[in-house]
């Protein structure tokens, strides 16, 4: 199971990186969570069940992680996640999005994790996944017109 | 608004990383969380032994020094002295010669040891062939090697740091010559260590949220031999003027209409940006701006020359305040890994420093000066020139030679 983890960790790294990143508000916070939240899936391995996926188990293992440094940290909404290395200022009006609809939209765009994935990472439907992408984009959308009016 | 644009714009939020795996620190932190309490404790424990054992006359290296090295570590010399080849074997190709050094793997021996909550460290030494020695820091796999810049060392104190992600602490270590017999390490947040000298070696830990801000060699009487210090977060002791020299940017430049019809400039404008940049300088190919921003404060950027947003990063508005006395610099360099993937590196050094910084030099892991590049019109920039292989350490050096920022800190 560690292996099998291990191999997770080092094909997905990226993608669990960048969600977490986005999630956390800031790029190490992410990298943290990502290395703390692969630490405690060894530690619970043994509570994985396998009616899911092995990888889907471990995002939400990763998402919690990441919302736990957010919540703890509670970074100002749109900070630069790292200005050294990024460099563009978010031009996006997240902060008009809810916290479950950022998280779908950042594993949607940052994992490429279809419906289904996303439900299993976040215990919700599949319905309620396409339906809250939706509304994220939409929002999205509406609030960028805005600002080019 | 297509979901292209969309895309991009998310893209442009959370670039994709350049990651590095790291499952050692994975499985560190796995058995570390189990017993938690306990490495909380232990680290404490180690930043108060340092100067324990000090006091104690070096009892910390009594049961250690001399001790043979186990099979294991002369491997790691050995490795190390084949690193060492190949990196002789580069620089000839590109036109250097020079010698690297080798250890006397066979001779290798115990020289400190040191308890943290992270393992034991140990520091062992091997006498370099010709002359003078190596020495070899490790904490369980992870080993730091290195050996005498040059012999006769013209040096008589050097020293590097060891942290990084799979370590709870940060480690200092290094070689004191001539008639040191103590080493004290002055830190960022005000605490003071005094690390015995064994062998010509010195080893200590301290926090990972610390750095040195002076390390002084002594002789046994107290008389203070040589010292090197950086200013980054310990500036008090420079003058008034030299501390607003290290926090503006006085370059004036030239006005530099931004593309309007370019998707990323409006986004920038309808973010709050001014249409009309500040073009400071042109290095190598590459434009430096400051950005004025309408609500008076200003982000700083840089673009290859014909662009055709101009700007292509921007950087600035973050929590770190630029230019400032422990900020002169704002580093727009661009790091990558080496042809084997495994270590990051310096490709590309530029960015944009303070009144106060003279010259910006590229060192190697050990602290060696690999490029010297001098700050004008308040720009840095390698240009066209190569940036040698090894480049992990910039250091932004005022006028007198001082160090006044170091990055990554």
């Amino acid at each position: 199971m560690v292996d099998e983890l291990e191999a997770l960790y080092r094909s997905r790294l990226p993608q669990f990186r960048r969600v977490a990143a986005a999630i956390a508000g800031d790029r190490d916070a992410g990298r943290d969570a990502v290395q703390e939240a692969f630490a405690t899936a060894i530690r619970k391995r043994r509570s994985y069940r396998g009616s899911g996926t092995l990888e889907a188990w471990v995002w939400q293992i990763v998402v919690n992680a990441a919302r736990d440094v957010r919540h703890r940290e509670r970074p100002e909404p749109l900070t630069v996640l790292d200005p050294s290395a990024n460099g563009h200022a978010p031009l996006l009006p997240l902060e008009l999005l809810t916290e479950r609809q950022r998280e779908i939209v950042f594993l949607h765009y940052y994992a490429d994790l279809d419906y289904a994935a996303i439900a299993a990472a976040l215990a919700i439907s599949p319905g309620t996944v396409g339906a809250t992408l939706n509304a994220a984009r939409a929002r999205l959308r509406q609030a960028l017109q805005e600002v080019k009016t | 608004m297509t979901e292209a644009y969309l895309d991009e714009l998310l893209d442009g939020l959370v670039p994709p990383p350049v990651v590095r795996a790291d499952w050692a620190d994975v499985l560190g932190r796995a058995r570390r969380t189990r017993r938690g309490y306990a490495i909380v404790g232990a680290f404490a424990a180690a930043l108060v032994m340092v100067p324990t054992a000090v006091a104690l006359g070096g009892r910390i290296a009594g049961w250690f020094e001399g001790r043979p090295a186990p099979p294991a570590v002369r491997q790691d010399f050995v490795q190390f002295n084949a690193a060492m080849q190949r990196m002789s074997a580069y620089l000839a190709k590109s036109g250097f010669a020079r010698k690297t050094p080798q250890a006397i793997a066979a001779r290798a021996h115990g020289v400190l040891a040191l308890r943290t909550a992270d393992g034991p460290v140990y520091l062992w030494a091997a006498p370099r062939r010709g002359g003078g020695s190596c020495w070899l820091l490790q904490l369980g796999s992870l080993t730091n090697a290195a050996c005498d810049q040059t012999w006769p060392s013209s040096e008589r104190l050097t020293f590097s740091t060891f942290g990084g992600t799979l370590i709870s602490g940060q480690f200092i270590y290094g070689q004191a010559l001539g008639a040191a017999a103590s080493v004290v390490v002055n830190l960022s947040d005000g605490e003071t260590t005094k690390l015995p000298v064994v062998e010509g070696l010195f080893m200590g830990a301290f926090p990972k949220h610390v750095h040195p801000l002076e390390v002084a060699a002594y002789d046994a009487s107290g008389k203070r031999l040589v010292a090197f210090g950086t200013l980054a977060g310990g500036t008090a002791q420079l003058s008034p003027a030299e501390r607003r020299a290290l926090s503006r940017v006085s370059t004036r430049g030239t006005p530099y209409p931004l593309p309007v019809g370019d998707p990323f400039v409006r986004h920038l404008i309808a973010g709050g940006y001014e249409r009309t940049a500040v073009l400071l300088a042109t290095r190598g190919g590459r434009n430096y701006f400051r950005l004025p921003l309408t609500n008076g404060r200003s982000a700083f950027g840089t673009g290859r020359v014909g662009l055709a947003s101009g700007v292509g990063l921007i950087v600035g508005g973050g929590p770190a305040r630029f230019p400032a006395v422990d900020n002169p610099l704002l580093d727009m360099s661009t790091v990558g890994a080496t042809a084997n993937k495994r270590t990051m590196r310096f490709l590309h050094v530029g960015g944009i420093a303070a009144d106060g910084v003279a010259r910006v030099v590229v060192k190697d892991r050990e602290g060696r000066g690999l490029l010297w590049l001098p700050v004008r019109d308040n720009v840095y920039d390698s240009g066209t020139t190569r940036v040698p292989a090894g480049a992990v350490q910039l250091d932004a050096q005022d006028a007198k030679g001082r160090t006044v920022a170091r990055v990554p800190r």
